[in-house]
């Protein structure tokens, strides 16, 4: 599995990063490791502390929260923001379905990366409100 | 307080621009402004006064403000359960405008209150000027996420 191009020309398929300029999809390059994961790794565990956000490029990973299985995410896609940003731990386990490569970054990395883009703060904002507004409605 | 330090301090009562609205500027929300933009909100927000009793917003009901309490408290109930309170330096009200979803609670004031009341559109132009406050936002979304998620 080997995805062609550079890493810029991957993050700039990710929806999330839509609104850079190529220069700062070139900062966040810099600051995005690549890295590729077996099927059935577990990626991160619901309860522990967090380090890292996690960007799909390819493969599919589940979201459990306790043994229910409450999402999926594939390329394009995220996750591993929450725990960085509230200061709490992983709120679920996410495991790789399928072989997977996933661009990584570090929770110093990401703070970096908010700063510099305004523009993602308010995508993830818009984002995790749209999450409250799920887990808050009546069921 | 009487009137007169009132217009020492804020200057022509009608006009609220060029004049920083001193219980906005402690709001810890707005910690990080400086006096450019804490004027700028100032002049976005509207100062109401609510009487006990009062509904401020209603679950399911469509959201078109962001409150942000300077006296009083409120209550915030999901399904008719009491889940949270909101007094002095707190605010309600974001989630369905930036979700742009119907209201997820009903918030009711429990004693005379002293609210800011600041609209959708303004709500967009106070997130897309100040970073900061996105950023600052995103951070208390994310940690009621991760309680509401808890297991």
């Amino acid at each position: 599995m080997t995805p062609h191009g550079s890493i810029n020309e991957r993050l700039a398929g990710v929806p999330l990063f839509a609104a850079l300029d190529r220069k700062h999809l070139q900062q966040l390059a810099s600051l995005v490791t690549e890295v590729d994961v077996a099927a059935g790794r577990e990626l991160i565990h619901e309860g522990e502390v967090g380090h890292e956000f996690f960007i799909v490029v390819d493969g599919e990973a589940e979201v459990r929260i306790g043994d229910r299985v409450v999402a999926r995410r594939g390329p394009g896609e995220y996750f591993g923001e929450i725990a960085l940003l509230s200061n709490r731990p992983r709120t679920a386990t996410v495991t790789a379905l399928t072989a997977m490569r996933l661009q990584v970054i570090s929770r110093r990395e990401f703070q970096t990366m908010l700063y510099e883009n305004p523009a993602i703060a308010t995508e993830l904002l818009a984002i995790a409100a749209d999450r409250v507004a799920d887990s808050e409605a009546v069921h | 307080m009487g009137q007169t330090a009132d217009y020492a301090t804020k200057g022509d009562p009608m006009d609220r621009h060029g004049w920083i609205d001193e219980r906005l500027a402690k709001v810890p929300l707005f910690a990080n402004l400086d006096k450019k933009h804490l004027k700028q909100i100032s002049s976005l927000a509207t100062q109401i006064d609510v009487a006990a009793g009062k509904e401020l917003t209603r679950e399911g009901a469509h959201g078109s403000e962001f409150i942000i309490v300077l006296e009083g408290e409120a209550e915030v109930k999901v399904d008719g359960k009491v889940v949270a309170t909101r007094g002095p330096g707190e605010y309600f009200g974001e989630i369905a405008l930036i979700a742009n979803r119907p209201r997820t609670a009903t918030v009711t004031a429990t004693t005379p209150m002293k609210v800011e009341v600041i609209g959708r559109r303004e709500f967009q132009t106070l997130l897309s000027e100040n970073p900061g406050i996105a950023t600052e936002l995103l951070e208390a979304t994310a940690d009621r996420l991760a309680e509401n998620e808890e297991t």
